[in-house]
């Protein structure tokens, strides 16, 4: 089964299959050549398995975001980009806001998309580095759990693991 | 079929609030946390480095519980990331399922098994996870009262850290031989090693750390049904054995041990036993013939029914640079051994005896007579044979002591110019004795404990006070006969000195 679209393919090159996805959030559709779309395990799976119709359903992710992650399997689909065009197309994709970027992750999880899922990673990663805790919590919206004294503790406790550490 | 997948996916917990979108979002942004674990988990591992991510621990305590759980080699850097894409771009217009390249697929794997190893030890009580947290510097492994880690888990741990100095395990009932076998060949550092009520832990733990941890310098056994002699004998017996504290404790280990100890011990300085009941006062007298001990400074007995007169003769003759002993519940003790002892342990300075009940005066006598002069701590708790009251003193046949020492304190009093500490808690000793002590005019006593001593009463005061002048700590707890009063003028006038009363 997953060898038949790529001998298809190869067989008759302009009818390219395509697939349409749709945002069940807003109703957006994209249609997407089949091998831009596979990248995503999850889709490749429906493929494999003929558990996909005409319209594959995306339940959790927004046409604004659903788009981005087309944006970035187009350009990994394409044989001839090369490493230093990828890498600035994928920062161009990250370049948004934190809010988009929590959506990114959620998407790219859900899509299984390896690559997606390391680069929105990474930039959150990035974003998050230089802050301190305080600022942490109030940016990404994670509630304190701590006592102060559980807080003190914590952070005394690294204090001391991370001495001298490069 | 969308169902399925999202609860394969395990997505079903996605908060739904956040895909009716643009409605909510200005009243309420929405937060990191929807991410599910292993979303954070990515971002987590991605952070460059150990002050990055000891701050994030500071943010919540899911976000600690997270950090926790990465392993060191799950810790991406940047450059991990680029060869990843690489291999990536090298296989494009494939399905997405290439996109793994091996060593990614590796990462992952190994990922999960250390993850299912570390949720479990979350769920039971979480130290472990501390334990890896940052754990290229922590050195010391705790696992106390862990039932649901495993051989696998101990082996993954024994993997990632292979700096580990300490080993501490209390109450593993599920790792056994192998996972400690894995320790061994992976952490040479190993130091310390402890393992406490773990009933499959055997013979092979102890002939494995005996033959790999060239360093292991400390091992403490206690309550391990398994641990048996062969086990002791390839520990001490393997080359390079540098271990200088050996704690044995509530084991079924029989005088063929402590003959290897006494042989193979050559390292060894600090010795502890306790409750080993199938060694006898043979095991004893071979440890101390045996010659090996030549560098044993410290041993404590607890409850051994081979500590006889003629087993501590022979520690005593076999350990010349003995400086501490300590003997407890040792039932089958009397006089004449511990005199005879006092001659051979020529470098005797702190003797504590506790609840030797057939030790007496005569005890005393002699063991201040031959090592008086060198003594720097006595201790005799909860002694019950031991009286300062000359009408009750036994026939002077079983020792040879001066008639001047009537007292016990006495004796003290003229023969242990150095001593600094003197325990005689749970003692017959009266007012008498306190009075010959603070008399000694060359005595420079700092502790004393006279606690549950009866026989002391307010008459003892005006000692207390002249004795007061040098100790730093006095004990007169559960001295019924000192009435509050004398206690209260205790504590005003000697300002200098902790009173526990």
């Amino acid at each position: 089964m997953a060898s038949a679209p790529e001998n298809e393919k190869n067989a008759s090159a302009p009818e390219k299959k395509t697939l349409t996805l749709k945002s069940m959030i807003n109703n957006e559709e994209f249609v997407v050549d089949e091998h831009v779309a596979l990248q995503s395990v999850t889709i490749k799976n429906m493929v494999d398995s003929d558990c996909a119709g005409d319209v594959i359903p995306v339940p959790t992710i927004s046409g604004e975001i659903l788009a981005l992650v087309i944006e970035y399997c187009k350009n990994h689909a394409n044989p001839s980009a090369s490493e230093d065009d990828l890498k600035k197309a994928d920062a161009g994709i990250v370049a948004k806001d934190i809010y988009t970027l929590i959506d990114l992750v959620l998407a790219a999880n859900f899509l299984d998309i390896k690559g997606l899922l390391e680069v929105t990673s990474q930039k959150i990663a990035d974003s998050i580095k230089d802050l301190p805790h305080q600022d942490v919590r109030e940016i990404f919206g994670v509630e304190n759990d701590y006592t102060p004294e559980e807080e003190a503790a914590v952070r005394a406790e690294h204090d001391w693991a991370f001495e001298g550490f490069p | 079929m969308w169902t399925i997948f999202l609860l394969a996916r395990g997505l079903v917990s996605v908060p739904l609030f956040l895909f009716s979108g643009e409605i909510f979002e200005e009243q309420q942004p929405p937060s990191i946390e929807v991410l599910p674990d292993e979303c954070l988990f990515e971002v987590f591992r991605r952070l460059p480095g150990g002050e990055e991510r000891s701050t994030c621990a500071c943010v919540s305590k899911k976000w600690l519980m997270l950090l926790s759980s990465i392993c060191g080699d799950e810790i991406c850097t940047k450059k991990a990331t680029q060869t990843l894409e690489t291999e990536e771009k090298s296989t494009p217009g494939k399905a997405g399922e290439n996109l793994a390249c091996n060593k990614k697929d590796e990462l992952v794997g190994s990922n999960e098994v250390e993850a299912e190893a570390v949720d479990q030890e979350i769920e039971s009580d979480g130290y472990l996870s501390r334990c890896l947290e940052g754990k290229k510097l922590q050195m010391v492994l705790s696992l106390w009262n862990v039932s649901s880690l495993g051989d696998e888990g101990l082996y993954e741990i024994a993997k990632g850290c292979p700096l580990l100095e300490k080993l501490d395990l209390c109450q593993c009932p599920a790792i056994s031989d192998k996972a400690v076998l894995a320790i061994a060949k992976n952490c040479p550092n190993l130091t310390s090693l402890t393992i406490e009520s773990c009933p499959n832990i055997g013979n092979g733990s102890l002939q494995a750390v005996g033959s790999c941890c060239r360093n292991l310098t400390s091992v403490s056994i206690k309550k391990c049904p398994l641990v048996g002699d062969q086990g002791i004998a390839s520990l001490l017996s393997s080359a390079n054995c540098s271990l200088t504290t050996l704690k044995l404790q509530a084991l079924t280990i029989s005088d063929v041990s402590l003959a290897v100890i006494g042989h193979y011990g050559k390292a060894v300085t600090n010795l502890v036993f306790s409750g080993l009941e199938n060694v006898s006062e043979r095991g004893f007298w071979v440890m101390g013939n045996g010659q090996g001990l030549q560098k044993l400074r410290s041993i404590t007995v607890t409850l051994c029914q081979g500590i006889t007169d003629v087993g501590l003769e022979a520690v005593g003759k076999g350990c010349p640079n003995l400086k501490k002993v300590c003997l407890r519940k040792c039932a089958f003790l009397s006089d004449n051994g511990l005199v005879a002892f006092a001659k051979a342990a020529v470098s005797l300075e702190i003797l504590q005896l506790e609840d030797c009940h057939r030790i007496t005066q005569c005890g005393f006598f002699g063991v201040l007579v031959n090592c008086g002069e060198k003594l720097k701590s006595l201790s005799l708790a909860n002694c019950l044979g031991f009286k300062d009251l000359v009408v009750k003193f036994p026939p002077m046949a079983c020792c040879p002591v001066p008639s001047i020492f009537i007292n016990p304190l006495v004796a003290v009093a003229e023969n242990c110019s150095f001593l600094r500490e003197l325990d005689v808690s749970k003692s017959a000793i009266s007012d008498f004795g306190v009075a010959a002590l603070a008399c000694a005019a060359q005595l420079n006593l700092q502790i004393i404990s006279l606690s549950g001593c009866f026989f002391i009463s307010d008459k003892s005061l005006p000692y207390l006070m002249k004795l007061g002048r040098t100790l730093v700590g006095l004990n007169i707890q559960n001295c019924s006969t000192i009435s509050s009063s004398t206690v209260d003028l205790l504590v005003e006038r000697l300002w200098r000195c902790d009173i526990l009363s």
